[in-house]
């Protein structure tokens, strides 16, 4: 009979429900991790253990991965902990069982299933973390602050906020994770914090859908449209006609991305 | 000629980037750089593209030219002096703000300056060294810079611009003198290599002087990154002989590169070391730190892709150049010495050219062994590295358990990235198909090429008519997999196994008309 361990979905919880499933005791053959989301199924004749988030056995299981494998495993179980796939705890476990036998080896042998699994899950959310840092696109407000809205599949807030938190230091700035209801929020000068946005005031001034960040707060004359009519005027005009490849465009910035794009959107709807 | 300088901000965009649409380049990589507080900016050396343009080209810096009046008169070009276009002129200020507020948006990764030639290539330059002078002192702006340099600039000039930008490019225009001469009037290969040497001079002249160990060996990765590619002896006699000689400049440019190079090495001014200096305290400027970069018109003029690869390999050993560009000649002018108006652009041409670029600089192979005078355009229906393989069917199948990264490399199908894994998986156990798959190898062409553990993926015959048609059916058939098994057994075909190729007689044609055939 197998013990499956169910956790939340942050990487926090994954490495308190690996923390857990170890300290068990109970082999590795005989646990499972899962992430108990919304639409979760249980099994039938398995016991479950419900996870609590602890960051202090977090932080165990994150520093003695990062000694005792290398900073590079860790690098990769912590990105694969962001993806959305249902498997990434379960994946995470099995990654780690091969790490802590074989050490800083692991990371090479991406032939092994487990190693492989994590692999995948990682580069996948590395290079939608990668296109976010390209199409994430801001709008600035009345009272000068930059807002993105972002659907993205995977948690990726915490790898592209570093980034703009060095490129846009004298800015404040919310990157708005519509889909987890969360934002990354920077503050000028100051380090940038995430911030469950849930059930709070922000939410309904947050979300709102593509196109219409503008009027969030009052519009009263900002120069902002402006920039982005100049923008969707260059998009336009830097393509060559003879050149045209709609397919090749697809392929290297899906429809998906495109949904909070300012140069993919009308410039209607706004309020003068 | 119409000059309109009082133009709306919007309508001047739109002429300018108009104009500046036909440049290739529009990369932001080569450089890392944080960013720091009380400026705005950083840069990644991977580099970042924002946008995709209808045409599939990536869209990353702002990319416009200052001004579209010109002097020249270069024949393939929109902006030259005899076209009827309305021309104008963009302020420093305005390219500035524009910058700065596009980026702010993160809707660009920097700025890609060029420009047509006003009054004189010093004006010119004078003009936009200006424009990135208030951009990164004013603005305080870290971002990306890319900036074109105008042949026949004064060399101090083009020196102190070098500390401000990032990346500098010089076009070459045409890949031969001749083609050149016969387009470009107002141009030569002298004025157009000069300032190509000068900027690659004041490259290895700054690397030589860091003295900062930790500095220098960020210059030394960056040096290898072009340097280190395989070992090329060994290839060498694999391919037969087929090494090509070193590509040959006139003596009377080595003459003037070296009056070039005279001006280059006094020490740069005091005023332009300063400059980016006083960005951020402690941060000593660096010259052109993202390399250059050079572009080709392929298509306009009659040579062979065979010249045209032999130049950029040239280019990439003598100049360093980071990057050459192809770009598709389209006809835009109406010329009687080029191409007719509306002729399509040689795509797959350029596509096959840069393939071989990238074989050039990273693969390990040499211009002579893709092509040589006997066949010197690339294959149609075949890329240049299938085309190499089929050729030296001797140098395969190779073990992908112990060949050398060099060897792996040759393997169509593996690239730099797979071989890279195949290297570091292998120590630990030995690897099979289903892993070589998960490493990232292409094995639909692979197949041909390998054996894990001594067995090929499938009974496939070594021949190279065999896999040549296997590779160009590929292309057509994306249900290859299940097909599989009719590889080995095959009705034979005079015509096609022959290379027999008879015209129909016009007894064929009536009986195909009658419908007897």
């Amino acid at each position: 009979m197998k013990t499956v361990f169910v956790c939340g979905p942050e990487p926090e919880d994954i490495f308190t429900a690996v923390y857990d499933a170890w300290a068990s005791r109970l082999g590795h053959g005989h646990v499972e991790l899962e992430i108990g989301e919304e639409n979760w199924q249980g099994q039938l004749f398995s016991e479950y253990r419900r996870v609590e988030r602890d960051s202090e056995k977090a932080q165990k299981v994150a520093r003695s991965v990062n000694s005792r494998i290398s900073p590079e495993a860790y690098h990769g179980i912590y990105q694969a902990a962001l993806s959305f796939s249902a498997d990434r705890a379960e994946a995470i476990y099995r990654f780690l069982i091969r790490g802590f036998q074989m050490g800083a080896r692991v990371t090479d042998c991406l032939q092994d299933p487990a190693v492989g699994r994590v692999f995948e899950l990682s580069r996948r959310v590395g290079r939608e973390g990668h296109l976010f840092l390209e199409f994430a696109r801001f709008v600035q407000w009345d009272n000068g602050v930059l807002f993105a809205r972002l659907e993205p599949k995977s948690n990726i807030l915490p790898i592209i906020a570093p980034h703009f938190a060095g490129r846009l230091s004298g800015e404040d700035w919310i990157i708005f994770d519509a889909v987890r209801h969360r934002a990354a929020v920077h503050p000028a000068g100051r380090t940038w914090f995430l911030m469950d946005t849930a059930d709070s005031g922000w939410d309904d001034m947050f979300d709102r859908p593509a196109g219409e960040g503008e009027i969030t707060i009052a519009n009263a004359g900002g120069d902002g449209a402006v920039w982005e009519d100049l923008w969707r005027s260059f998009v336009k005009t830097i393509a060559i006609e003879a050149r045209v490849n709609p397919g090749l465009q697809r392929n290297l910035m899906p429809l998906w991305y495109r949904k909070n794009m300012t140069e993919h959107q009308k410039p209607a709807g706004r309020k003068k | 000629m119409q000059i309109c300088n009082d133009l709306p901000l919007e309508k001047k965009l739109e002429i300018l980037s108009d104009a500046a649409k036909y440049d290739a380049a529009c990369t932001s990589s080569g450089v890392d750089r944080r960013g720091a507080a009380g400026t705005i900016g950083n840069t990644s050396a991977c580099g970042i593209c924002h946008s995709f343009a209808a045409d599939g080209r990536c869209i990353s810096l702002l990319k416009i030219l200052m001004t579209n009046e010109c002097v020249y008169d270069c024949k393939y070009c929109i902006n030259r002096r005899s076209n009827d276009v309305l021309r104008t002129t963009f302020t420093p200020e305005e390219i500035c703000t524009l910058t700065i507020q596009f980026y702010r948006r993160n809707y660009i990764e920097g700025l890609f300056l060029s420009s047509g030639v006003r009054q004189s290539p010093d004006a010119t330059m004078e003009k936009m060294y200006e424009t990135l002078y208030l951009l990164r002192n004013t603005y305080r702006f870290r971002g990306y810079i890319h900036v074109k340099g105008i042949p026949g600039a004064d060399p101090e000039l083009i020196e102190r611009i070098g500390y401000l930008t990032d990346r500098m490019s010089v076009n070459l225009e045409l890949p031969t003198g001749s083609s050149l001469r016969a387009l470009a009037p107002h141009k030569t290969r002298e004025t157009i290599l000069k300032p190509i040497r000068q900027i690659q001079r004041g490259m290895t002249q700054e690397a030589l002087l860091l003295t900062d160990g930790k500095e220098k060996r960020g210059e030394m990765t960056q040096v290898s990154e072009g340097g280190g590619r395989p070992d090329r002896l060994l290839w060498e006699e694999m391919s037969s002989g087929a090494f090509p000689r070193p590509m040959r400049i006139p003596p009377a440019t080595e003459n003037a590169f070296s009056a070039g190079a005279g001006a280059s090495k006094q020490p740069p001014l005091p005023a332009s070391r300063g400059i980016r200096g006083d960005l951020v305290k402690g941060e000593r400027p660096r010259f052109v730190p993202a390399g250059q970069s050079t572009q080709m018109i392929v298509g306009a003029t009659p040579e062979t892709d065979y010249q045209i690869v032999t130049v950029a390999e040239a280019l990439y050993h003598r100049f360093d150049l980071r990057r050459v560009f192809y770009s598709a000649y389209i006809g835009i002018n109406d010329d009687s010495s080029l191409p007719a108006v509306g002729t399509k652009p040689p795509l797959l041409r350029e596509h096959r050219l840069y393939q071989a670029d990238w074989l050039l600089r990273f693969y390990g192979f040499t211009a002579g062994e893709l092509l040589d005078e006997r066949r010197p355009n690339f294959n149609v229906f075949l890329d240049p590295k299938c085309d190499w393989a089929v050729r030296h069917m001797g140098c395969f199948p190779v073990e992908v358990n112990q060949a050398d990264y060099a060897t792996l490399l040759r393997v169509p199908g593996i690239g730099v990235k797979s071989a890279q894994r195949i290297l570091k998986a292998r120590r630990s156990a030995p690897l099979d198909f289903p892993d070589l798959k998960k490493l990232g190898v292409v094995l639909k062409r692979a197949h041909f090429f390998i054996t894990c553990r001594g067995r090929m993926m499938y009974r496939v015959r070594l021949e190279e008519n065999f896999v040549t048609s296997c590779l160009v059916d590929q292309n057509r058939k994306k249900n290859w997999q299940a097909e599989h098994g009719e590889e080995t057994y095959r009705q034979l075909s005079l015509f096609d196994d022959m290379k027999l190729d008879m015209a129909p007689t016009v007894e064929d044609t009536r009986a195909s008309v009658t419908g007897q055939l």
